[in-house]
Order: C-alpha cells, then structure tokens, then sequence
C-alpha cells in the first residue's frame, strides 16, 4: 500500500504532461497523414475540385425570346406540348387568367433566374430540365421529364447516363428545391465544364412547380414518360 | 483487477473501438469517392466564402475524409488508440459547431453529407437530429480517449511494459495503464 501512492505521484508529476504532449503529437500526425493523402488523391483526380465558379449565364428577357423562338422549330416539342395542355387542363385552379395563378408564376426570383413562367414556357419549348435534388425526392416527383442529375451522381455512371441524354448545345434548365438551394448552381458549374453552354436555372423550386399544377412525374409512373414524353 | 481490465477491454472498448472507427471509416470512404459532392456540401455551409477562398473548400474536402479514414482505421486497428479517438473527438466538436453555426442561421439550408450521400439515422437536411448523433458519437471518443484502447488491440501489443504494469495500475486510476511506455 505504500508503494501505490508514492509511485502514483512521482507518475502523476510528470504523466500527464508527457501523455498531453503524445496525443498532440499523434493527433497532429494523423491531419498531416490525412493532408498528404488528399494531396495524393488529388493528383490521381482527372477532372479538378471546384467550388465557387461564376454563376450560370444571367437569362435576360430578350435573351429568353429569342431563344424560345428558335427552340419552337424543334420537332421534338408537339410531343411536350400535349402534355402540358393536359397539365393546365387539370388544373383546380382553373383558367390561366385566374390571378392566384399568375402571382404563381411571376413569383420573384434571384437575378439571372427563370421564373416560374419563363421556365414553364421553356419547357413547352422542349428545354432539357435537370433535377439537382437528392434521389428519393426525385424519385416522389419531378417536373416531368426531368433528368437526374446533382453533385452526388455527377461523376458516377448514372449520372452519366443522364448526361448522354443531352446534348451540350441543347437549352437545360436546373432546378432544386428553390430558396436557397446551391444544388443547382454547382449542377450548372459542374455541366459547364463539360462544355454546356445554354444553361439555366429556375428560380423557383419544385414544390412552387408543382404548387402551379405543371406537369410532374413521379418514379412510379415514369418509365413510359421518360422513354417517349422527355424532349 | 486484471479481469476487470479484459472485461472492459471486451465488452466497452472493443466494441466502442468497432463501432467508431467503423462509422468513421465507412463515412470517410463516402466521402473520399466523391470529393467534388462533399466540397460542395462544405460551401453549402457557407462558412468560408468560396469565392474567395474557394482553395480552402478544396483543401478541406480532400484533407478531412483522408483524416477521419487514418483515425477510423487505428481506432479499429487499436494502434495509437488515444491520438485515434482525440482526432475523432475534435472532429466530432468541428462537425457539431458548423452544425449548430448552420442550424442558428435561418438563411443557410444546408446538407449534412456527413456520411456522403447515405443517411444514417438522420434526414440529409441539418438539424438536431446531427447533432445528436454526433454527441453521441463523442461518448465513446471521449471514453476511449481517457482509458486507452484497452488489451485487444495493438497498442497492447506493443507496449509490454505496460501489459505488465496492469496489475497494479488499474486499481488506481484511469490514466495509469498509460502512464509509462504511453505510445499515442
């Protein structure tokens, strides 16, 4: 019994110390480990990290016109087309004329958006739209048509794949959930790269898309939808 | 007293190790096979301006995940076992700070990404339920890192001297299997 508190003492005078200084030392170790493992890792990465690039090209007015006259020439769009008279058909609200409607559609967005409107109009018009959102909202519904395309599915091979399905020159329009969600900033930032150039984003998100009664999918009753109906 | 220490070796730092360092290592790998998601998810925080200081996302995105693999990986190897969960609990009190920085600012709506795009137990969207998790997280890191990694590891192994100072050490206090030859 004596030894115990003698011994523990002499340790305890200089222990903690010492074992302070030893998992500093480690702890350090391993963030320097870890920086050098990134540094590695992003020599072996082909296509650089970004963050923080320009925002997407602002969408002026005449900009837009000019555009959706062209894009009506498509042949693609009549197919769109009846689907969206069936969309506003089964509209509870009614007649377009009706106000709440129209407050709907022209609801403020940031600048160099698309509003609610011009998005819809662009999507009569055959305009690509990327879903920038998680999987399992896009899976509950999406604007109809819509690709599958975010951050997180970028550099796999389903995101891919939805990339094969647009062409770069073609007109995109991303959406997320509106507000201020970056998911469709970086999804314009990483297509950029890859050398899109017509790119838009919808200032609003899908919830005032789907609020407005506009066309959506949902992954249940997708499949024949996305095969024949996508522009 | 040696019973007791193989005890708690066995059932309270073994498994706590395992499952740490698992969770760690598991959202490491999430998150070092997309480095571009998670620095995207490190500007959705919007604590570092990434216009002007874009290279610190960059740099973090690779850097963090490579840390908490190399601590996920000794805390289940039990080598340097201490250092190990220290790491982990400063990055747990990190996560939880931005986390709460992002739940106090009613203007950021961020996802977590804490384990890439899986979610464990939580929505992707930042809440409380995070930071629950991660204060629950902290327990065991804060338990390992005051008792060490206990006999079934590799610090044990390693350290002869102190398996053979067990027999009175642990009686006394926490700290003493670790006061001499204390290797991490």
């Amino acid at each position: 019994m004596t030894r115990w508190p003698a011994s523990r003492a002499s340790d305890a005078e200089r222990a903690p110390m010492k074992q302070l200084i030893n998992i500093l030392g480690g702890v350090l170790a391993i963030v320097g480990l870890g920086f050098f493992a990134g540094v590695g890792q992003s020599l072996l990465r082909d296509a650089p990290v970004i963050v923080g690039v320009a925002k997407a090209a602002p969408a002026s007015n005449a900009e837009n016109t000019a555009t959706d006259t062209q894009l009506q020439d498509q042949p693609d769009g009549s197919g769109t087309e009846t689907d969206i008279e069936t969309g506003v058909d089964t509209n509870p609200s009614g007649a377009v004329d009706d106000p709440d409607f129209n407050a709907r559609l022209d609801a403020p967005v940031p600048d160099g958006m698309l509003t609610l409107r011009q998005a819809h109009q662009r999507w009569i018009d055959g305009a690509y739209f990327i879903d920038a959102r998680h999987k399992e909202e896009y899976d509950l519904g999406r604007v109809s048509g819509a690709a599958h395309l975010n951050a997180e599915t970028f550099f796999t091979k389903a995101g891919e794949a939805e990339m094969q399905t647009i062409p770069p020159d073609a007109p995109v329009v991303v959406y997320c959930v509106g507000g201020l969600c970056d998911a469709s900033e970086n999804t314009v930032a990483l297509l950029t790269q890859f050398g899109y150039s017509d790119l838009s984003i919808m200032g609003v998100g899908y919830d005032d898309w789907e609020a407005a009664g506009l066309p959506t999918d949902s992954s249940t009753s997708s499949d024949d939808l996305e095969s024949e109906g996508s522009p | 007293m040696s019973a007791l220490r193989w005890a708690e070796s066995v059932l309270l730092q073994l498994p706590m190790r395992l499952a740490l360092g698992g969770a760690f290592v598991f959202a490491a790998y999430m998150k070092i096979t997309n480095v571009q998601a998670f620095a995207f998810a490190i500007k959705g925080f919007k604590i570092v301006d990434p216009d002007k200081h874009g290279n610190l996302i960059i740099t973090a995105a690779y850097t963090m995940p490579w840390v908490e693999m190399i601590a996920g990986v000794l805390l289940i190897l039990g080598l340097k076992a201490r250092a190990a969960s220290a790491t982990i609990g400063l990055l747990l009190a990190l996560f939880i700070a931005a986390l709460l920085y992002v739940i106090y600012s009613p203007a950021i709506d961020a996802d977590c990404s804490c384990f890439g795009k899986a979610n464990l137990f939580c929505e992707a969207t930042v809440g409380w339920c995070q930071v629950n998790r991660d204060l629950i997280m902290l327990v065991p890191a804060l338990y390992l890192l005051v008792r060490g990694g206990g006999n079934l590891g590799l610090d044990a192994l390693c350290d002869p001297k102190n398996a053979a100072k067990n027999p009175t050490g642990d009686a006394i206090s926490g700290s003493e299997p670790n006061d001499s030859g204390f290797r991490g």
